[in-house]
C-alpha cells in the first residue's frame, strides 16, 4: 500500500522539480497519488525542518549581534576621535565641495528667519570685537573725499552754530537783495522755459556748454548724491 | 508758479545756458546805466564847457550826433566790458556771463563782433528777441553771429549757504533758549 509519508510530493516529482526519467505510472500508483493529494496541498511538509532550523539559527543571530555591538563599542573607545580629525586635511576636503551649488541648494532667507539675531548679538562681546579691528587699516581703504562729497552740507549749516558764524563773517543786506534778485530771475527763467518748451512740443536741449561740462566721475557722484 | 528756483535747483544752475528772463532784465539794467551815464556825461561836458567859455551848451536829443554819440557810447560799453571780463554790470548783477558757444572765456575779438550786431535785435524789432525764448541753448541772433553764448555764473552755492545761514540765525533768534523752553525735561 502506498502511504503519504514520504516528503516527496505524490505526483512523481521531488518537490517543485520533475523527476526525469521517470516511468509511467501503474494504475495502482495513480489512485494512491489521488488520495494522497489532498492532505499535502494542506501541509507543506518542509515546515518541520524549517521550524527546526529557525530554532537554531535565532540565537545564533541574537548572539552575532550582541557580539557585534560589543566589539563596536570596543573599537570606538579605542579610536581616538580628535587625533583621527586632526590627521584629516579639511583643506583638501574643502576644496573639493562645490560651495556655489551647495548654497544654491539651501534656502538662505529660511535659514535667516530661524535666525534670533537679537540673541545672537546679545552673546557678542562687541568692545572685544572693537578692539581687535585695526582702525588705521580700515580707515586707509575709505574714500574721504567721497565721504564729504555725501555731507549734506546745507544741513550742517542750518542745524549748527557754523550758520551764525557765515551769517556775520559773509554778506549783508546788499548780497540778500542781491541773492533774492537772482534766484527770482533763474526761478521765472525756468517757468518761461517750460511753458516754451510744453507749447513747442520740444525736448530740453543741453544744459551746459560742452567745455563747462563736469568731469564724468564728479558728474556721477552729484547725481548719486541726495 | 514758482517764485524762486528750489534751492537744489540753484546750485546746479551754475554754468547752464542763461533763460530769457535773466537776460532781458540784465539788458534793461544795462540801457539804464548806458543812458544814465550818458546823460550824466553830456550834462558833465555842458558844465565844463559853461566854465571854460562861459556858453551855455544846450544837447539837443533828436540832433543826429548826439545820435552817433550815443550809439558809439553803447557799443564802447558793450564791447568793452565783454572783451574785458565778459559780462557788463548789469549782467554781473544778475550773475550772468558771455562766454564762447563752447563754454571757453571770451576773446577780445569775439565780443566786439558780438557788440557790433547786438544793435540787429532792435533793427529787426525784436524778433531775436524771440529766438533766445525758443532756441534751446537760449542763443541769439548776435551770440549766432559772434559764436558766443550767455550761462549763469554766479556763486550759487555760496548764496545758498549764506540764505540758509540767516534763516538759521533769524529762527534761533525767534526760539526761546532751550533750558527755558523745556523745564521739565
Amino acid at each position: 500500500m502506498n502511504t503519504c509519508v514520504s516528503q516527496l510530493p505524490c505526483n512523481g516529482t521531488r518537490g517543485d522539480i520533475p523527476v526525469a526519467g521517470s516511468q509511467p505510472r501503474s494504475p495502482r500508483q495513480s489512485e494512491a497519488e489521488s488520495r494522497c493529494s489532498g492532505i499535502l496541498t494542506k501541509v507543506n511538509p518542509r515546515d518541520r525542518l524549517r521550524s527546526a532550523s529557525r530554532r537554531v539559527t535565532d540565537p545564533a543571530e541574537t548572539l552575532a549581534q550582541q557580539v557585534t555591538e560589543h566589539v563596536v563599542d570596543l573599537v570606538v573607545s579605542a579610536l581616538d576621535i580628535n587625533e583621527i580629525v586632526a590627521s584629516v586635511d579639511l583643506n583638501a576636503v574643502l576644496s573639493r565641495i562645490d560651495l556655489d551649488a551647495l548654497l544654491g541648494r539651501m534656502d538662505i532667507n529660511a535659514l535667516l528667519t530661524k535666525v534670533d539675531v537679537n540673541a545672537l548679538m546679545s552673546r557678542m562681546d562687541v568692545n572685544a570685537l572693537l578692539g581687535r579691528v585695526d582702525i588705521n587699516v580700515l580707515l586707509e581703504q575709505v574714500d574721504v573725499n567721497d565721504i564729504v562729497r555725501r555731507v549734506d552740507i546745507e544741513a550742517v549749516v542750518q542745524n549748527t552754530d557754523l550758520g551764525a558764524v557765515i551769517a556775520t563773517s559773509t554778506g549783508g543786506v546788499a548780497s540778500e537783495v542781491l541773492d533774492a534778485a537772482r534766484s527770482q530771475a533763474v526761478g521765472l527763467d525756468q517757468f518761461v522755459d517750460r511753458w516754451v518748451r510744453r507749447l513747442l512740443h520740444q525736448e530740453p536741449g543741453p544744459d551746459v556748454p560742452p567745455a563747462l561740462l563736469p568731469p564724468p566721475a564728479a558728474a556721477a557722484s552729484a547725481e548719486a548724491a541726495p | 508758479m514758482s517764485a524762486g528756483a528750489s534751492p537744489a535747483d540753484m546750485v546746479s544752475y551754475q554754468s547752464h545756458y542763461a533763460g530769457a528772463v535773466s537776460r532781458f532784465a540784465a539788458y534793461a539794467i544795462d540801457v539804464a546805466v548806458v543812458t544814465v551815464a550818458f546823460a550824466l556825461g553830456l550834462a558833465g561836458v555842458s558844465y565844463a564847457v559853461q566854465i571854460v567859455t562861459g556858453h551855455q551848451v544846450h544837447w539837443n536829443k533828436s540832433s543826429i550826433v548826439v545820435a552817433v554819440i550815443f550809439v558809439v557810447w553803447q557799443f564802447v560799453y558793450f564791447a568793452y566790458s565783454w572783451a574785458v571780463s565778459g559780462r557788463t554790470p548789469g549782467m554781473a548783477l544778475l550773475g550772468l556771463l558771455v562766454v564762447r558757444a563752447d563754454g571757453t572765456t571770451l576773446d577780445p575779438l569775439h565780443a566786439i563782433v558780438r557788440a557790433l550786431v547786438f544793435p540787429l535785435n532792435f533793427v529787426l524789432f525784436g524778433l531775436p528777441f524771440l529766438i533766445i525764448l525758443v532756441q534751446r541753448e537760449h542763443r541769439g541772433l548776435a551770440d549766432f553771429i559772434a559764436r558766443t553764448a550767455v550761462i549763469y555764473s554766479w556763486d550759487a552755492r555760496a548764496a545758498r549757504l549764506r540764505f540758509l545761514a540767516r534763516q538759521a540765525e533769524l529762527t534761533a533768534g525767534e526760539s526761546p533758549p532751550p533750558e527755558l523752553a523745556s523745564p521739565g525735561s
